[in-house]
């Protein structure tokens, strides 16, 4: 009874997965066999029954282990909640308590990314530029490494791109590009009061310009989005979040008058410096998204 | 009235999960890509109708129906559309598609 729910199992599986009634069905034997042996002197030491019996010790040891060494450090945990856990301290708190009153922004998560913790999103954003930055330097294409090859490929390219027909998806990118954009706008605009904020609005930002891109070609983003365009919005965004922080850093840490003031918590001008920094972030993430794709599929912007 | 509209639906939700099964066993099934889109494209269109419907039931709220809409249609608009430039981009670059399907 059991065998035989076992076989109509195994067979439902292998329909599952493809396997047409005249193929033969691989057994886990033959495939145990058909599978690449040990180099070498393991082969002289061992039978070929003893190699497998080996590579299942060694894996039920590996297996053992790593669960011991995590089941351990489990043990070893401090209780859940518990009154001397390290994670136990007042910056919680305050982040709760007086996020809203020091800050202003009625998102919390905003607030501690990029104020209490502005260091570490500052770091983030120059890791992100970075990126692009040595992305760039691989996979740009100009006069110099440029070969006769990469310029026949390019053509072939073009003309597969304009023999190709796009009106599907030309009059769809048409309809959503808009909506899209000013989604994206929104959860930039809108980070210090609901979730969003610089990284997502700045992804969305970003897929909407790789979708346009896919519509209409890279000539017609070239209109509002060259190399030169993107080299001003993005030095011109890292240099207005580092100046802002360095400010509030330095105003902050010497107990000196800021001029960028709270505002009332809930309304969209309000939060200080965190409603620009989040459109400085999120300009910066949108590029570099574009860029990436831009760099990787045709090697220029 | 609060119960006829719980279990209207909880049933469509289960509807369309039944239909995203369905679509899921189909793109393991089927060995060509293109059967495999067919089958894939099947929950982007019935199965998430069937979900977002049963979800405006259960709430019953005019925001939420809005939202839901919007969502639908964003779905509906953006499905087809991947999976015809996914299509396109098969029969373009495959060079045995005549033999793997046969157009009669």
């Amino acid at each position: 009874m059991t065998k035989n729910i076992k076989e109509q199992w195994r067979q439902f599986a292998a329909w599952v997965n493809g396997v047409e009634n005249d193929e033969p069905v691989v057994t886990p034997e033959e495939k145990r066999a058909a599978r690449p042996h040990l180099p070498g002197f393991v082969h002289r030491v061992l039978s070929e029954k003893n190699e497998l019996r080996l590579y299942h010790a060694f894996s039920a040891v590996m297996c053992l282990v790593f669960t011991g060494t995590l089941l351990l450090t489990v043990l070893f945990l401090p209780t859940f909640g518990g009154a001397g856990n390290p994670t136990e301290n007042e910056v919680m708190e305050r982040y709760v308590e007086k996020g809203i009153e020091e800050v202003g922004a009625t998102n919390l998560i905003s607030n501690i990314i990029l104020v209490y913790r502005g260091f570490d999103t500052f770091g983030e954003s120059c890791v992100l530029f970075l990126a692009a930055t040595c992305v760039m330097i691989l996979l740009r294409k100009d006069e110099k490494n440029t070969t006769a090859y990469d310029l026949a490929e390019r053509a072939e390219d073009a003309e597969i791109e304009s023999e190709e027909n796009t009106t599907v998806l030309r009059s769809v990118v048409r309809m959503l590009m808009p909506v899209i954009l000013l989604f994206g706008v929104y959860v930039l605009l809108n980070g210090h009061l609901s979730p969003g904020g610089g990284f997502s609005g700045g992804a969305i930002l970003g897929a909407g310009l790789i979708l346009f891109e896919n519509a209409f070609g890279l000539e017609k983003v070239r209109r509002f989005m060259s190399e030169h365009v993107y080299h001003i919005i993005k030095v011109a965004a890292l240099y207005f979040y580092g100046f802002t922080m360095i400010y509030v850093f330095f105003t902050g840490a010497n107990d000196l008058h800021s001029i960028i003031g709270t505002g009332i918590p809930g309304m969209i001008f309000s939060a200080g410096v965190i409603m620009p920094i989040n459109v400085a972030v999120g300009l910066e993430v949108a590029c570099t998204m574009y860029a990436f794709y831009a760099f990787f599929s045709k090697g220029e912007l | 009235m609060m119960l006829a509209r719980a279990v209207v639906g909880s049933v469509l939700v289960c509807l369309g999960l039944v239909v995203f099964c369905i679509s899921l066993i189909g793109v393991y099934r089927f060995r060509y890509v293109l059967n495999r889109m067919h089958a894939s494209a099947l929950c982007d269109t019935l199965g998430s109708l069937l979900v977002m419907l049963g979800l405006a039931i259960l709430f019953w709220s005019v925001w939420v129906t809005l939202k839901l809409a919007c969502i639908l249609a964003f779905l509906w608009l953006t499905g087809p559309v991947a999976t015809h430039r996914t299509t396109k981009v098969e029969v373009l670059t495959d060079e045995y598609v005549m033999e793997e399907c046969e157009v009669e």
